[in-house]
């Protein structure tokens, strides 16, 4: 399909769903789906609100959830790994934080592992297998290169284009992209890899490793979408960081509506907490995109 | 510490993963004689010539296997022959092309046949075998002169490896991939213990120049990583029966020098290698442990390390490659 502006896939919505029940789809509605991270003052993760508590603004108006869950949903990620110049001295720390990563997935959660560097690489196994991403870890790293920090996100956003429901990309960077626009003259620029991850729905979470810090691009388009970014400082650990991201996937909240009008245009989406002292992270805008 | 390799498994690994992978064939054939063909040289590299079938001694794991005939004679080779051009190996990409149009094509014999392939973003073999020179030459030319957006993606070594074997599994006679690569690979559906193993099913040896450098990199005050790309290379050689030359000599001397007698001695080494047939008991199509030696002094064999009866229903053996994930 080609974009997948709401989780929709042509047949789905979803009706109304209790707590706990995994939700369920009926055809010829559309709905836009919205996966929100919910953490108390100390940044804790709370995960056991039920659907009243919420509320979801399309462009300022009140939207009925048709659709929530506060299960654990399936995690569907590209984790893509910079391996330029800058990164290696880090570079068995980055392997071993990422295998805990892998050995952290459950059942029905696929990764695919990607780097870049002198290449942009993305490996086609989408898989749960941790064996088989173990022997990507082990066989396809080679530290060396710029950073092509974009064209690395637009290989591992193309590459989970045609999956379906929560598709997140995990970038752990030192620095800056430096090598995007010269060497993948292909690659989209960081405006279109943005317009593109709001429209299609993408979640991007990126981890910036004790460089210069993250792009501000970086940072926006993981606040846009309703991801998140972490700066780490020297000797923090990226295992648990990397735990943090598993962790915070694993407790979103689902929540669902159907839009009131398929007008082609880009909405902005507020969700609030009624109960305070929380505070809440999702994707800021969809594209409400007429059927075709 | 080494990146780029999994803790060895080898050979005794491998066909045991075989053995869960292929199953048994429905339909057996009478068993009929393995073919393989191994290198004997002296330590110095020299091959040893004249050896007979009383030389010879080989065993699977269950025990001796009858020798049926050892031939020395000089047999037509099918090739082929899959270059690098992704942008880690830039620097030699000038060096290799040349060699490949220069030495390879004039130290083929007029009854070998080849086949030119290349490792970019999407790896990719020209058509078809031809033995004419000049139609090697084009292909060659036309082939490798890829855009350079193709050369900046991954590096699909393995696939590439695998498509090779592919594509020499219905062709007579003895056969034989040559990968001139820095063994750097990234986006593979394969891994190279599974390409090893249809490269053995199907009876291809694979053999490497490696354009691969070594990188030790620092990590703290006392741990190190060492990126050797050419333990990966190494192993798929040794695994299938190839050679595996040129492996980590640093990059300066790989950018000022002459592939061309490397490549001119690899086809050499296939022209010299014996042809074993030997009795392996019943198809069963599984893959097999093979041990091969060889009673001369002073003398050590280059042979695949396992075999599989080939008395598939067509198209059995290629499951070796499509192990489900």
């Amino acid at each position: 399909m080609g974009r997948v502006l709401m989780v929709a896939l042509a047949v789905c919505a979803v009706a109304a769903q209790d707590a706990g029940q995994r939700p369920t789809f009926r055809a010829g509605v559309r709905t836009v789906a919205i996966y929100a991270t919910v953490s108390d003052r100390e940044g804790r993760l709370v995960p056991d609100l039920g659907r009243d508590a919420f509320e979801v603004l399309d462009d300022g108006r009140p939207a009925e959830l048709t659709v929530f869950s506060n299960e654990s949903q399936p995690i569907t990620m590209a984790v893509m790994l910079d391996m330029s110049g800058s990164m290696l001295g880090k570079f068995l720390r980055v392997r071993a934080s990422t295998l805990s990563l892998v050995n952290g997935l459950q059942a029905g959660d696929r990764a695919r592992i990607g780097t870049f560097g002198d290449e942009v690489a993305v490996s086609p196994l989408l898989t749960g297998d941790k064996e088989v991403l173990s022997r990507v870890l082990h066989q396809e790293l080679w530290p060396g290169g710029g950073t092509p920090l974009w064209a690395g996100l637009d290989a591992a956003m193309t590459s989970l284009a045609g999956e379906g429901g929560r598709r997140v990309v995990l970038v752990l960077t030192d620095g800056m992209d430096t090598t995007s626009s010269t060497f993948f003259p292909r690659s989209r620029s960081p405006g279109a890899l943005q317009k593109s991850a709001i429209d299609e729905g993408f979640m991007v979470y990126a981890i910036g490793m004790e460089g210069s810090g993250l792009e501000s691009g970086i940072v926006d388009m993981a606040e846009q979408t309703g991801g998140g970014h972490f700066e780490l400082k020297s000797n923090a650990s990226l295992t648990e960081t990397f735990a943090r991201v598993v962790e915070e996937l694993r407790h979103q909240y689902l929540l669902g509506f159907v839009p009131a009008s398929l007008d082609g245009k880009t909405h902005r989406l507020q969700v609030r907490l009624k109960p305070s002292g929380l505070q809440v992270r999702a994707r800021k805008n969809y594209r409400a995109e007429p059927e075709r | 510490m080494t990146t780029g390799t999994m803790p060895r498994i080898g050979v005794a690994a491998i066909v045991a993963a075989a053995l869960v992978c292929l199953h048994p064939l429905a339909a057996a054939r009478p068993a009929g004689p393995v073919t393989i063909h191994v290198a004997v040289e002296r330590p110095n590299g020299t091959p040893v010539a004249g050896l007979t079938r009383e030389d010879f001694s080989l065993s699977n794991e269950s025990g001796p296997c009858p020798i049926e005939s050892v031939s020395g004679a000089d047999q037509p080779i099918t090739f082929v022959l899959v270059l690098d051009l992704t942008s880690s190996v830039q620097g030699m990409f000038s060096t290799a092309k040349a060699a490949v149009e220069k030495s390879f094509l004039s130290s083929l014999r007029p009854s070998d046949r080849a086949r030119f392939g290349v490792i970019a973003a999407h790896p990719m073999l020209d058509t078809g075998f031809a033995g004419d020179r000049r139609t090697l030459l084009a292909s060659a030319r036309r082939l490798f002169n890829l855009p350079n957006a193709e050369r900046v993606g991954p590096s699909p070594v393995w696939d590439a490896a695998d498509a090779a074997v592919s594509a020499l599994e219905a062709e007579p006679g003895r056969r034989a991939v040559v990968l001139l690569t820095d063994g750097r690979a990234t986006g593979n559906l394969r891994s190279v213990d599974e390409v090893g193993l249809h490269a053995i099913a199907a009876g291809v040896s694979i053999s490497i120049v490696g354009l691969a450098v070594q990188m030790t990199i620092p990590q703290t005050q006392t741990t190190a990583a060492v990126v050797r790309p050419s333990v990966m290379l190494r192993r798929l050689a040794e695994d299938t029966g190839g050679s595996c030359l040129a492996g980590c000599i640093p990059i300066l001397d790989l950018r000022s020098g002459d592939l061309g007698p490397t490549l001119a001695h690899l086809v050499r080494d296939f022209h010299r290698r014996y042809e074993i047939r030997f009795l392996a008991g019943e198809p069963d199509g599984r893959a097999h442990l093979l041990d091969i030696r060889v009673k001369t002094p002073f003398a050590w064999v280059r042979a695949p390390r396992g075999y599989v009866v080939r008395s598939a229903a067509p198209g059995a053996l290629h499951d070796v490659s499509t192990t489900p994930r």
